[in-house]
This record gives structure tokens, C-alpha cells and sequence, in this order.
């Protein structure tokens, strides 16, 4: 009854409408994939490095942060995996008898555990993603690079002695930093009560790593 | 038919007459336990096995009840059948594939360190770390723990059907026995580390009584009814194949003795050819 009043007011048929109707062509989202596409390649491998380099801060110092899990990518795992298999390989090439892990023996066993290893949080119960712990735990073997690298630099002060001291505190460190960083992403994806058993396979997996850095020998 | 036979893989034990006699109280909490699943009578697996959800089921145990199992598996005890006590049921596939593969890189690890002891001070020795003892150990191990709980069990099957067995189990009760019965060598191939042969043979002579006394005390009232041939003839492939593992396991860390003992040789004779040299040099 708000508008009974207006029941007697006429209006008269033709009234002259003006201005404009605008239809947009397409949605906005399509206009920045297009936008992508068209930018020059260097901008789209700055934008993907900054995003490597923001995760690898991120496992350096490891908080409650979600980048790692939200925005995951398998670049910086590959990079790093690739990086620390060619540095094991340079050892003992030169002997009749197998000695160290050869590249392909490396990165089968850093993918194939890591593949393990997120097979069996999902089993647990996780509710992680397969390729988001894919992710963290390739990361996470950074610190473990890091020592490879150092190690690499001991080594060449000689093998024994005090070189070995330093380098088994180096690895030691790191693997226990790469355990506990993924330790902080990995168990809030798990059931209270299993949280012991999916951080067990995640230590061996970096005791296992650390102990091939750690009996790296260069070849003569 | 096949999916009857592939049924039977994966259904529970069918111990409903052994369950009253167990004493203690985890064998009453173990007891009411299956009661209580038996009274709800859901089949746990009853989930299609091309789905994730069924593999799930294998996996449904919690941290403190794989510590207890590891725990009895340590310490065997006759009339505590391991079954009945600590799996209850609900055998897992955790603890049997992280207990291999522990022990498949302890072995390998334990085996660098004890070759690299027994070279130390010997400048001519070049450390390499050995990485095929790996994948033999893996290979070994693995493939112990997954066919002769599997040809055990054809075995079991095939006798319960000529004589009728009160006990009888699983197969993946059979994996999970035979699983968490390892786990006693893990400790065992740490203390080889330690270099002299008697530290060394006593750790396996333990480990061996151990674990084979907990296959033994499970696996025997399950062939106790048959004959006393074919029961005694069971029992004794069980431990003899046993006994081959942990042998197997031994040669496989000290497996260049020959090779080693020889490169020893040469090294002292060297080392004393060099000594003549230098002291007969005139000052």
C-alpha cells in the first residue's frame, strides 16, 4: 500500500529513453591471461625466480607461513636435486670398482623417497596434497645443499682429521634443520596421533642424504 | 575361483576359539576389542580395491600402537602369541615396510663403518662408499619379507583344507609377524660397528634367537593339530629360511674378506718395504 496512491497517476506510452548500453566483451580474468601471454619472456622468469627465491627464504627460516604449501612448484626441488646430484657424482670416478652414488642413483633416490614418503602421509590419513608435499619436501633439501657445497670446500683442505670434524657438525646441522623445517609443514597436515609416524620416514630420508654428503670422497 | 581366493588374502584371522585363552590384561583388552568388532560386524575392508580408501584400512594404526608392537616383538614370550596380542586384528603395513627399509640403510651404513674402522691408519686405503650393498640388501630383504610370508601362507591354506586347524591367520598377519619380527636386527647390525668378531656374533646369535622365537611361537599353534611330520617339517623351513637371512646379512657386510684380507697383506708389506728403505738411507 506504499504504492496505492500511485494507482491513479498516468503515464503516457512513449517515453524517449537515452544513453548507453554496454555490454562487456569477455571477463576480466581472460584479459589478464592475455596479458601474460603477451608480456616479454624475461618478465615471466623473474616473476617464477622471485617466487623460488620467496619459498626458499621461507624454508630458511621456518615459520607458520602457507606460501609454501599454497602456491607450490616443483622448479626449486628440481633445481636443488639436480645440484646436489652432480656435486656427489664427482667422487671416485676413476676406480674398476662401483664407489659413490652415481647422478641417476642421487635423483632416483631423492624423488622415489620423496614419492614414498607423501604416499605414506596420504595413507596416514593427511590432508595434504600429493605435488604440495612434493614441494616441501624438495625445499626442504636446501640446507642439505648448502652443506654439500661447504663440504666441497672442506674437502679441500685435506679429508681426515679436523676437515672430517667440521663437516660431520655441518651435515648434522643441516639435516636436522631440513627435518625440522618440513617437520613445521608437514605435521599440522596430520592427525594428532600419527604425527610420529610420518615424521619418522622424513628423517631418514635426510639421515639417509646427509650420510651420502657426509662419505663424499673426491676422486684423487 | 580367483576372487574368493583374493577375498581370503585380505579378511581377519579366524581365531575365535584361541582369543579366550589368552591371559593378562592385554590379552582381555585384545579379546573385548574383537569382540566388539565382531558384535558391530562391519568388515573393515569393504571398500572396492581399486580405491584409495581400501588401502587406507591398511595403514590404520596410531604412534603408541606401533610402539608396542615393536616393543613385543623385542621381547617374545611363551603363551603371548604376537598376533593375538598386539595386532588384534588389525594388521598394518607401516611397521613391516619402514622396519625393512630402516634396516636395509642401517646394514648398508653399518657395513661402510665397519669396513672404514678396519682400514683406519692404512694411507693406501681410499674410503668409497659402497651404494651396491643397497640395492642387494634392499632387493633381499624386501623380497623375504613379502614372498615367504606369502608361500607360508599357501602353505597354511592348503593344510587347513586337509586338516581342520583352530588357529589360523591372515596373510597380511603373516607380513606384519614377519615385519616386526626384523626389527630385532636393527639394533643387532649396530653393534657390528663394533670390530671384533665375538661383539659381532654374539649380536647375531641373540637376534636371531629372538626373532625366531617369535615366528616360532606364532606359527606353532597354527600346524600344531596336523601331523607331527609335516608340523615339525613347517617349523623348521621357517626357522632354517631365517637363519639364511641373517647369515645372508652377515656376508653380505663383510663380503670382500677375501679381497680385504689381501689388500691388508700387500699393505703392510709395503709399508715395512718402505721402513727398510728409509732407515737404510744414510743420514
Amino acid at each position: 500500500h506504499h504504492f496505492a496512491g500511485l494507482s491513479d497517476v498516468s503515464i503516457s506510452g512513449d517515453i524517449p529513453v537515452e544513453g548507453e548500453i554496454n555490454v562487456p566483451v569477455g571477463t576480466p580474468s581472460q584479459d589478464k591471461e592475455y596479458s601474460t601471454l603477451d608480456e616479454p619472456v624475461k618478465d615471466t622468469i623473474l616473476r617464477d625466480l622471485k617466487a623460488v627465491g620467496k619459498k626458499f627464504v621461507h624454508v630458511m627460516y621456518p615459520k607458520k607461513s602457507s606460501a609454501l604449501l599454497r602456491d607450490w612448484d616443483l622448479w626449486g626441488p628440481l633445481l636443488l636435486c639436480v645440484t646436489l646430484a652432480l656435486m656427489l657424482q664427482g667422487g671416485s670416478v676413476d676406480s674398476k670398482e662401483d664407489g659413490g652414488p652415481q647422478f641417476a642413483e642421487v635423483f632416483v633416490i631423492i624423488w622415489f623417497g620423496s614419492v614414498i614418503i607423501t604416499l605414506n602421509s596420504k595413507l596416514l590419513g593427511g590432508t595434504i596434497s600429493f605435488f604440495q608435499s612434493l614441494c616441501v619436501l624438495g625445499y626442504c633439501i636446501m640446507p642439505l645443499t648448502v652443506a654439500m657445497v661447504v663440504c666441497r670446500l672442506v674437502l679441500l683442505g685435506g679429508s681426515w682429521g679436523f676437515s672430517f670434524i667440521v663437516r660431520l657438525i655441518v651435515v648434522t646441522a643441516s639435516f636436522s634443520w631440513s627435518t625440522f623445517a618440513s617437520t613445521a609443514f608437514l605435521a599440522d597436515c596430520q592427525p594428532p596421533n600419527r604425527k610420529a609416524l610420518v615424521v619418522y620416514p622424513v628423517f631418514l630420508f635426510y639421515f639417509v642424504i646427509g650420510w651420502m654428503i657426509l662419505t663424499f670422497s673426491p676422486s684423487a | 575361483t580367483a576372487s574368493t581366493l583374493l577375498g581370503r588374502l585380505f579378511t581377519r584371522s579366524t581365531s575365535i576359539n584361541e582369543v579366550g585363552t589368552d591371559v593378562g590384561l592385554l590379552g582381555l583388552a585384545c579379546s573385548r576389542r574383537f569382540l566388539f568388532l565382531q558384535l558391530l560386524s562391519g568388515q573393515k575392508r569393504s571398500a572396492p580395491f581399486w580405491t584409495f580408501e581400501y588401502y587406507q584400512t591398511f595403514f590404520d594404526v596410531e604412534t603408541h600402537q606401533v610402539r608396542e608392537r615393536i616393543l613385543g616383538s623385542l621381547l617374545p614370550w611363551p603363551g603371548k602369541n604376537f598376533v593375538h596380542l598386539y595386532i588384534c586384528n588389525n594388521p598394518d603395513l607401516y611397521g613391516p615396510f619402514w622396519i625393512c627399509a630402516t634396516l636395509v640403510f642401517v646394514i648398508a651404513i653399518c657395513g661402510n663403518i665397519s669396513d672404514f674402522l678396519f682400514y683406519l691408519g692404512e694411507p693406501q686405503y681410499k674410503y668409497v662408499p659402497e651404494f651396491r650393498k643397497v640395492t642387494i640388501a634392499a632387493t633381499a630383504i624386501y623380497s623375504y619379507a613379502c614372498l615367504v610370508p606369502l608361500a607360508l601362507w599357501g602353505l597354511l591354506v592348503w593344510r587347513n583344507s586337509k586338516v581342520m586347524n583352530v588357529v589360523s591367520y591372515s596373510f597380511l598377519e603373516i607380513v606384519c609377524v614377519y615385519g616386526y619380527s626384523l626389527a630385532v636386527y636393527i639394533p643387532a647390525v649396530v653393534l657390528w660397528i663394533i670390530p671384533y668378531e665375538a661383539v659381532r656374533w654374539f649380536s647375531i646369535v641373540v637376534a636371531l634367537c629372538l626373532s625366531g622365537s617369535i615366528l616360532v611361537l606364532t606359527f606353532w599353534p597354527a600346524v600344531r593339530d596336523d601331523q607331527p611330520r609335516v608340523a615339525i617339517a613347517i617349523m623348521t623351513a621357517i626357522v632354517a629360511l631365517h637363519i639364511l637371512l641373517a647369515f645372508g646379512c652377515k656376508v653380505n657386510i663383510q663380503r670382500e674378506k677375501k679381497h680385504t684380507w689381501a689388500v691388508f697383506i700387500r699393505a703392510q708389506c709395503s709399508k715395512t718395504f718402505l721402513n727398510v728403505v728409509h732407515h737404510g738411507k744414510p743420514k
